[in-house]
């Protein structure tokens, strides 16, 4: 009967669904660890630039730098928005967007206007929608950038922020909390916060009162840091992007994968019975023709 | 911690930590010309500028080219942090012959092109001279 056979065909849908959708988990799970170790990978770089630069600072190196400085003649202002280049991955592009365009209303509330620059198809593809204009995107963004990838990008926005084109340089990223736990989040990029290193007074101590040779003097070494700075902290959020992006994907795959499981067990149910019936109304019928030619 | 005939020696990129050893003496270069660092001594805080960091370890010698970056020497424990390091022995003749080539050809009309290529060109140069040093 043509119910029973309904059922059977979905029945194999759901059952390839699954196979693919537990692939795409052991990849995805696969990427995080890769992601994870990298992003681990960058940390003792990225520490170290901090503790330098505390300690040029404690040194006297107090620079009136243009990255430090607001600039006033301008309420324009860039957001960075990193997405991913591909869907299946739960509502990370969604909570991203979300938060972006929360930015950008508190922008426009601020009467400044918001310049936008995307990584990722998945918010290209957003803001094309809606017909918002994009400054600049990057279609050619790898998976898993290396720092080569990031480097020009920071440049680039370090060049405009000191040119005075912005008043404030924003980056929209997912932050990796924990595997269960990630959130979307805002940071200033420029100018430079006084609390930018992250830890506070954590490893203040590690270097405190050693008299230093610095060369060349600290208020110029503290200048080639603080780009460096810029840099790191971009490249920081562009790891955790990936290490995100890649936790969302799992844990989407594995709950598709499990709604496949609990669907395929349900239309095995449903094929039964329909199978069942089927028969049993096949041997009526014989029955019913055998009592009519008695 | 290194004993007292030895310091450390930590090269880290921001990719990754490039290479770690105990050391007995270091040079490297600075933005102002090469320096040497033997153990204990006493803390600095440089500049790097182009060139090839030399890192002579009981047993064996490593090299490294470096493309700024900053070093940090403190406690007998000497930290490279660059954002470009290779590792000596990987570059050929032919490559940096190219990448001279290349820098030489870059347009410069405007002070931030010609930043860009005077820095090329001594990255070209430094790599160059290491590649036929060694031969």
């Amino acid at each position: 009967m043509a119910k029973s056979r309904a059922i059977a065909v979905r029945r194999k849908a759901v059952g390839s669904i699954k196979k693919i959708t537990h692939t795409m988990q052991l990849i995805a799970t696969a990427g995080f660890q890769k992601a994870l170790g990298k992003s681990v990978g960058t940390k003792p770089y990225t520490e170290k630039i901090t503790e330098l630069v505390r300690q040029v600072s404690a040194a006297g190196g107090d620079v009136d730098h243009p990255l430090l400085k607001s600039n006033t003649e301008t309420t324009r202002r860039a957001v960075l928005l990193l997405t991913s280049n591909r869907g299946f991955c739960g509502s990370y592009n969604g909570n991203l967007l979300r938060a972006a365009m929360l930015l950008i209303r508190e922008h426009e509330r601020a009467a400044a206007e918001t310049d936008l620059y995307v990584v990722g198809k998945k918010g290209v593809n957003y803001f094309k929608f809606l017909g918002k204009e994009m400054r600049r995107t990057y279609p050619d963004m790898p998976d898993a950038p290396a720092f080569g990838d990031i480097e020009p990008i920071a440049t680039d926005f370090m060049q405009q922020y000191e040119s005075g084109a912005y008043a404030s340089i924003h980056v929209v990223y997912m932050k990796f909390l924990s595997a269960a736990r990630q959130q979307a989040e805002a940071i200033q990029l420029l100018p430079i916060q006084a609390d930018a290193g992250g830890d506070g007074g954590k490893s203040a101590s590690a270097g405190a009162g050693v008299e230093y040779d610095f060369s060349p003097e600290p208020g110029a070494l503290l200048a080639e840091l603080l780009p460096v700075t810029v840099k790191v902290r971009l490249f920081q959020c562009v790891n955790d992007a990936v290490v995100s992006e890649n936790v969302a994907r799992m844990v989407a795959m594995k709950s598709a994968t499990d709604a496949a499981e609990e669907m395929g067990k349900l239309l095995g149910q449903q094929f039964n019975r329909a199978r069942q019936s089927q028969i049993t109304m096949e041997l009526l019928d014989i029955m019913g023709g055998v009592e009519a030619l008695k | 911690m290194a004993d007292s005939k030895t310091l450390h020696c930590n090269l880290i990129t921001p990719d990754r930590q490039v290479f770690e050893c105990d050391a007995t003496s270091i040079s490297l270069p600075a933005h102002d010309g090469s320096v040497g660092f033997l153990t204990n001594r006493a803390p600095l805080l440089c500049k790097l500028g182009v060139g090839e960091l030399t890192v002579e370890s009981p047993g064996s010698t490593h090299r490294y080219f470096l493309d700024g970056g900053f070093a940090q020497m403190l406690n007998n424990d000497l930290t490279i942090l660059t954002e470009h390091a290779e590792e000596s022995a990987g570059i050929s003749a032919a490559s940096a012959d190219a990448d001279l080539a290349n820098a030489a050809a870059m347009t410069a009309s405007d002070p931030a092109s010609r930043a860009g290529k005077d820095a090329a060109l001594a990255r070209a140069r430094a790599r160059k001279r290491i590649a036929s040093s060694r031969r």
